[in-house]
């Protein structure tokens, strides 16, 4: 059942997000970490994403986190969308295993914070993206295996979570989940 | 061997291909792909169109949507009706997935589709024998609230499905029926009527 092999699950809205966790994770994470990533299929299917969440625990992931966009930079719509995200895993004992993480306003910001102090507050990071790469589409992997950390943490508060909630979840203080009987 | 028959205009014509696989065994494989040509061919508008015949082009591929899904579910024997439409109230199209009958609903546009909009579907589904479900496909997916909407505190009859979940029933290697599967097993699990066929697909692989 693989006991030795540290293994962190993750769920996201989509494509994107599957690209930037693969490309960023394994930077953060102990080497030799499995990293898997489930794709829920937007925001409308997020408040399901326990079911994924409990399907990888059972699988030994010790540790899942939820990624979504907040599609807000507002703190009172941030701290209640967390809260009803956090609720539903409550609802099904999971709060323990997983880990709701929003980036501000949504993903492209924290490629952003490369290239500008407040990405945050950027009200179209997706756009303001494309114009610091001249033009050309984000190739979503390759910016996050490149994002310098240091900076992007100063510059991002929620890209500064994120990494935090990595970094609890590899010390060597964090205790994996119980397993869970399934029969 | 029957293949998948087209209009003057390239569009699937989907009664003269339904009554050619009721006739001879499909190719499976060559359908699909000439479903899937097709699917990908819709993806883009032709270039240059003025603005009425964009529109007028858009409608048609909504309902060739519905004619791509139909033909599909005829080549993996799913005994498919296609809808009838004259004046007055429309007949939907059917299909049947290890004997359940699941009407279909297809839009093909930019907006998500509301609440409001599979409320109105779920209504055509009072009419019908107890135990008829719908399948409701949205190539523009979902507004966030609609499958909460559908789902909290009802009795569930409707399975949502969006543009990726199309893609991958086309795909060689998947089906309809199993989509359609993945998404019946999920909604009595757990209750969500979404559950993309792409997220147990990466569940599988954990």
């Amino acid at each position: 059942m693989n006991e030795g092999i540290f293994k962190v699950g993750f769920v996201v809205e989509g494509d994107r997000d599957k690209e930037f966790v693969e490309g960023l994770a394994p930077r953060v994470l102990p080497s030799g970490s499995r990293v898997h990533v489930v794709r829920v299929g937007g925001k409308a299917a997020l408040p399901w994403s326990f079911s994924t969440v409990a399907h990888l625990v059972a699988r030994g992931y010790g540790h899942v986190m939820v990624l979504a966009d907040a599609d807000t930079d507002v703190p009172s719509e941030i701290r209640q969308y967390q809260r009803r995200l956090e609720s539903n895993l409550r609802r099904f004992g999971l709060d323990r295993e997983a880990r709701i993480c929003l980036a501000v306003p949504m993903l492209e910001a924290w490629l952003l914070a490369r290239y500008v102090d407040d990405p945050e507050r950027d009200p179209d990071p997706k756009h303001t993206l494309e114009r610091c790469l001249d033009g050309a589409p984000p190739v979503i992997g390759a910016l996050a295996k490149e994002l310098p950390l240091d900076i992007a943490r100063r510059r991002s508060k929620s890209f500064d979570t994120f990494v935090q909630t990595l970094e609890e979840f590899a010390s060597p203080h964090a205790r994996p989940a119980r397993k869970r009987r399934t029969s | 061997m029957a293949d998948i028959l087209f209009d003057a205009k390239g569009s699937v014509d989907l009664h003269a291909t339904l009554r050619a696989l009721q006739q001879h065994k499909p190719s499976v494989a060559s359908c699909k792909a000439q479903l899937r040509q097709r699917w990908d061919v819709l993806q883009a508008p032709p270039q240059d169109l003025a603005p009425s015949a964009l529109r007028a082009w858009k409608a048609a591929r909504g309902y060739e949507l519905e004619s791509i899904l139909l033909a599909l579910a005829a080549v993996e024997g799913l005994q498919p009706s296609p809808p009838f439409r004259r004046k007055g109230e429309q007949i939907d199209g059917l299909l049947v997935v290890d004997h359940r009958p699941l009407l279909l609903e297809a839009k093909w546009q930019e907006a998500a589709v509301t609440a409001a909009e599979v409320f109105a579907f779920q209504g055509k589904l009072r009419g019908k024998l107890v135990g008829t479900l719908g399948l409701f496909v949205s190539v523009g997916s979902f507004s966030e609230d609609a499958p909460a909407a559908v789902a909290y505190g009802k009795e569930i009859n409707v399975l949502l499905a969006d543009c990726d979940d199309v893609g991958l029933a086309l795909d060689p290697k998947h089906a309809l029926k199993a989509v359609v599967r993945v998404k019946l097993r999920q909604a009595s699990l757990t209750g969500d009527v979404y559950y993309p066929f792409k997220t147990w697909l990466d569940e599988e692989t954990a």
